[in-house]
């Protein structure tokens, strides 16, 4: 189980909802299996950053049902996270070559 | 919209906390569970799992405290927190709070009643088109003594088309007629107008057209154009009422047109719009000269400037005189036509009066601000440790900011609120004062400018409390604060200045209002003193106007008069009767030059108008005017064939300095005719005819009602029952000779003269007002200041009497100590007022502004108020009973 790179949470998060909204351990479950298990999200960094992200306009919620038939507070992408999403992604782009060129040239 | 998002979200997590609070835990709740079942399936027992679930997922409350850090609402938390702590400080003090609060009030409710009314006179735009375009232009000559006299028809055809500096030019003129039949007949203010009068003010017609050049003849101006209030009420909002007819003085009228809601014009109350018809002679050069048009509106052509617009209409002038056929008579007249700025031509009597109630208003307001914020000074000064430990204890600089500002936002709120009541109820008290009949102050009212004014003045006032509490709060130092030193000490040495000003600044203040509602009051008084000439005991007078229709010719008005008089007569209570063109304080008399037979005349006295109305022969003894010479009118005189007058004073002196005026003969018009000569039969006293300052004027002829014949005059009776017992008489009695006659104004003379006085009178009762609450201001702030002085050094003077000071010592030394701050706010006070005064002479009458008496009753009642305020605190220190205030502690 590896840590989450600082800042990445985000980014995992609006990418996973892109696809269609989802509730807090879904969220969690999503990145988790996408992973192949290498990553697992803690409940005391998700909720925070839902929370954050929701404060700032990326994401809004919704009391809604889930897919076994609870109740659960869904997740969606708003405009301002779609495009937020396109501007993490770039950045950690950015930031994986750079990495990488360290990596291989240092 | 993603700010409106984010803006609902804030708004939701502070106003549904509690609900928000409760959804965060339903949502970590059902992660356990999901979590739990997780596991199971995996294949734990199911205690095992629920438990591996909670282990993992920690502590719940850690969570949704970090949950709500990220919801971002921490500092509005604070805010409700620091609401709570002063409103719970501010009940624990009352005394304080009431104080606070009422001084916000009181002066913020009289800056909304004079800013409303100042607001609506000379700051808030009327709804006309580039209302600063407007001109009003003025026929005066000055020479002759009219320096504000009326345009003719004739100035209006002449100047229309000819001066390219106006871009339009119109006329009015004001009267009324009487509305309906028989059955309902009501008497309406209407106004004379040129066809292009609303172009000229930019307005547009709801419905219809304006007038045309044709309907401006005689004859042809059976038409009207109504206000929006007119068409509401009379033909309840017709929406065809184009076309349809109303009688208008017994004659049929039909509508043309409909004016918008919004229309309102100012000098006019009137409720419908009328062709200024007149007879075949336009452009007669003859005619330039009469008093027969009215106002004049003019619109300047685009970039053109007020001055250009003078010198074109001078060079106009010039270029007329030339074919002037009494171009003589007006040069020496110094005839001049006038290009004044619409609406401040309009308001020119007001302006001074106002500014001047505005400025005291603002010094009112300042001084509960200085009030205020002493109070808040002396309370913060009381809460230094306090402060300071909460700071010790790592209270921010941003609670310790907030805190301040939240108390005193909660004291403006609070003082605004009842403030803005005040002021909504005081708008409304200002209408029985009569200000609504100010010119446009029909506008004033508490409308959405004055709301809003309200809030801002709420805001500001907060923000200003706060920031010296601010400062104060800030800048003690921490150390001393803790020390024990705060009690009893010699704390702040400047800060007890700082309080010392301000009561000084206080007395002052107030010092400078009480000197102005004084003046204003003894001006007022003054002008009261004046004898009008005629006594209004018992006098009850109404306007009327014959129906044009009904009354064509002499014999039917005269007539009419033979019946109504013994009609009114007939009475109960009612002694004598009469009819009187032009009454007193009634309005508009008509004037008009006269030409004493054998007496060449001075140069300008050619051009000099004479006031001229027609009476009943009980006129003169109904209003107690005096005979001096010869004999009055008599009932004969009305069907004499030679004519005979009266002439007062003023007139007499004028054209008969030294001698009798009895059985000298007066031309009417600018030359005497042998053929028609009038014979002075009598002297009677001057009358004041439109206001008690008035100068004596240039004098007035009276003449047999026969002889000047007119349409439109006042009914006078002397009766021994009060005016609401026999108007209604009056008005039966008069319906009864004829059902379309409505009489109008039907009030006591007494009314008539007050009304007069309502621009001096009103300001007057402000500025009284405004002085009271400055007198109650400066009595709190320095008992607040004193009071406060002692309780600070009760150790202080508690030593001392246990070394041995007498308690008649420690009450003088308190007692001179507050005096000496009183005897400087004086001194100020007393410079202000001479600034002051200077500046408000020009609406003084009849009193120097540095008023001897008005200067010593001030400062007699300035001290009455503030010795009090200095002994009742030097008396609680003389009473300090040192064995308990050295052992507190």
């Amino acid at each position: 189980m590896a840590e989450l790179l600082s800042g990445t949470l985000d980014l995992l998060v609006l990418r996973v909802l892109n696809s269609g909204p989802l509730h807090g351990f879904g969220i969690g479950e999503r990145i988790h299996v996408l992973s192949r298990e290498a990553l697992d999200v803690e409940e005391g960094s998700l909720y925070p950053a839902l929370y954050r992200m929701e404060a700032k306009g990326w994401i809004e919620s919704e009391w809604g049902q889930s897919e076994r038939g609870r109740k659960a507070k869904l997740y969606s992408l708003t405009r301002d996270g779609r495009s937020q999403l396109e501007t993490e992604r770039e950045n950690w782009n950015r930031a994986a070559l750079a990495i990488r060129d360290i990596l291989d040239n240092a | 919209m993603s700010w409106i998002r984010r803006l609902r979200f804030r708004l939701r997590t502070v106003l549904r906390k509690g609900a928000l609070d409760a959804e965060m835990a339903e949502e970590l709740r059902e992660h356990v569970e999901l979590l739990t079942e997780r596991y199971a399936r995996d294949g734990m027992a199911p205690e095992e799992a629920l438990l591996t679930a909670r282990r993992r997922f920690g502590g719940a409350d850690q969570i949704s405290e970090r949950c709500r850090d990220e919801r971002g609402t921490r500092w509005m938390d604070g805010i409700g927190r620091a609401v709570r702590l002063a409103a719970r400080a501010l009940r624990k003090n009352p005394g304080f709070t009431a104080t606070a609060v009422a001084t916000v009030a009181l002066c913020l409710g009289a800056n909304l009643v004079i800013f409303a009314v100042a607001d609506a006179v000379l700051f808030r735009p009327l709804p006309l088109a580039d209302e600063a375009r407007l001109v009003t232009l003025m026929n005066s000559y000055p020479l002759a003594g009219d320096v504000r006299a009326t345009n003719s028809i004739a100035n209006y055809y002449d100047r229309r088309g000819s001066i390219p500096a106006f871009s339009s030019v119109s006329i009015y003129k004001e009267t009324y007629l009487t509305v309906g039949g028989a059955d309902h007949p009501s008497r309406v203010d209407i106004a004379l107008i040129s066809p292009e009068f609303f172009s000229t003010l930019g307005v547009r017609l709801a419905k219809g057209r304006p007038f045309t050049e044709a309907e401006m003849i005689d004859g042809a101006d059976g038409v009207a154009i109504l206000t929006d209030g007119f068409w509401r009420g009379y033909f309840n909002a017709d929406p065809n009422v184009i076309g349809r007819s109303f009688p208008s003085n017994g004659r049929a009228t039909t509508v043309v047109g409909v004016l918008p809601a919004a229309f309102h014009f100012p000098s006019s109350r009137a409720q419908l719009y009328r062709p200024l018809a007149h007879g075949p002679y336009g452009l007669n050069p003859w005619m330039r000269h009469t008093a027969n048009g009215g106002p004049m509106v003019a619109r300047l052509a685009p970039g053109t400037t007020l001055a250009d617009a003078q010198a074109q209409m001078d060079a106009f002038n010039a270029l007329q005189l030339k074919d002037d056929p009494i171009a003589k008579i007006v040069t020496e007249g110094g005839y001049c036509t006038k290009v004044l700025p619409f609406r401040g031509d309009f308001i020119r009597a007001v302006r001074p009066i106002l500014l001047l109630v505005e400025c005291g208003a603002l010094c009112l307001l300042l001084m509960g601000l200085v009030n205020l914020v002493n109070l808040l000074l002396i309370r913060a000064n009381g809460r230094v440790r306090e402060v300071a430990v909460r700071r010790a204890l790592g209270a921010g600089r941003g609670h310790i900011i907030l805190d301040s500002v939240v108390e005193t936002f909660l004291i403006a709120l609070g003082g605004g609120a009842l403030g803005a009541l005040l002021g909504y109820w005081g708008i409304r008290v200002l209408g029985s004062l009569g200000v609504d009949r100010l010119p446009l102050g029909e506008l004033i009212g508490f409308n959405g400018r004055i709301a809003a004014a309200s809030v801002a003045a709420t805001v500001a006032a907060g923000l200003l409390l706060g920031l010296p509490v601010i400062g104060f709060n800030l800048g003690s130092r921490l150390a001393g604060g803790l020390q024990a030193e705060s009690y009893g000490g010699t704390s702040g040495r400047r800060i007890g200045r700082a309080r010392g000003v301000f009561v000084v600044a206080q007395v002052a203040l107030s010092f400078v209002l009480l000197m102005c509602a004084g003046l204003l009051g003894m001006s007022l008084m003054r002008i009261l003193e004046i004898p009008p000439g005629f006594t209004t005991d018992g006098i009850v007078a109404g306007k009327v106007s014959l129906p044009d229709q009904s009354y064509k010719d002499a014999k039917s008005q005269v007539e009419f008069v033979e019946r109504l008089l013994p009609a009114l007569r007939g009475i109960p209570g009612v002694e004598l009767s009469a009819i009187k063109s032009g009454l007193p304080f009634t309005g508009i008399i008509p004037e008009g030059p006269f030409t004493a037979e054998g007496r060449a005349p001075r140069p300008g006295d050619a051009m000099l108008l004479h006031q001229h109305s027609a009476a009943t022969s009980d006129y003169w003894r109904i209003m107690g005017i005096p005979l001096i010479e010869g004999r009055l009118l008599e009932d004969s005189d009305e069907t004499r064939k030679d004519v005979v007058c009266l002439v007062d004073q003023t007139f007499a002196r004028r054209y008969w300095p030294g001698a009798s005026a009895v059985g000298c003969r007066l031309g009417i018009g600018l030359s005497f005719d042998k053929d028609h000569p009038i014979t002075v039969v009598g002297v009677v006293g001057d009358v004041k005819q439109h206001e008690l300052t008035e100068d004596s004027g240039t004098g007035s002829v009276y003449l047999p009602y026969s002889f000047l014949l007119h349409p439109v005059f006042s009914i006078v009776v002397r009766s021994s029952l009060p005016a609401a017992v026999v108007a209604p008489m009056m008005q039966k009695a008069v319906h009864q000779l004829d059902p379309l006659i409505v009489v109008a104004d039907l009030r006591s003379m007494q009314a008539y003269v007050d009304e007069s006085f309502v621009a001096r009178r009103s300001p007057a009762i402000l500025a009284g007002t405004f002085a009271a609450i400055a007198l109650l201001l400066a009595a709190i702030g320095t008992f607040g200041v004193l009071g406060y002085a002692v309780s600070r050094r009760q150790r202080e003077i508690g030593v001392r009497m246990a070394l041995g000071a007498q308690p008649a010592q420690i009450q003088r030394r308190f007692l001179l100590a507050g005096l000496r701050l009183v005897a400087a706010g004086v001194a100020f006070g007393f410079l202000g007022a001479w600034a002051a005064s200077r500046a408000m002479q020009g609406v003084l009458f009849g009193i120097h502004p540095m008023n001897g008496v008005a200067l010593a009753t001030t400062a007699v009642i300035l001290v009455a108020i503030a010795v009090p305020a200095c002994l009742l605190p030097a008396r609680r220190a003389a009473n300090v009973d040192p064995s308990t205030v050295l052992r507190a502690e």
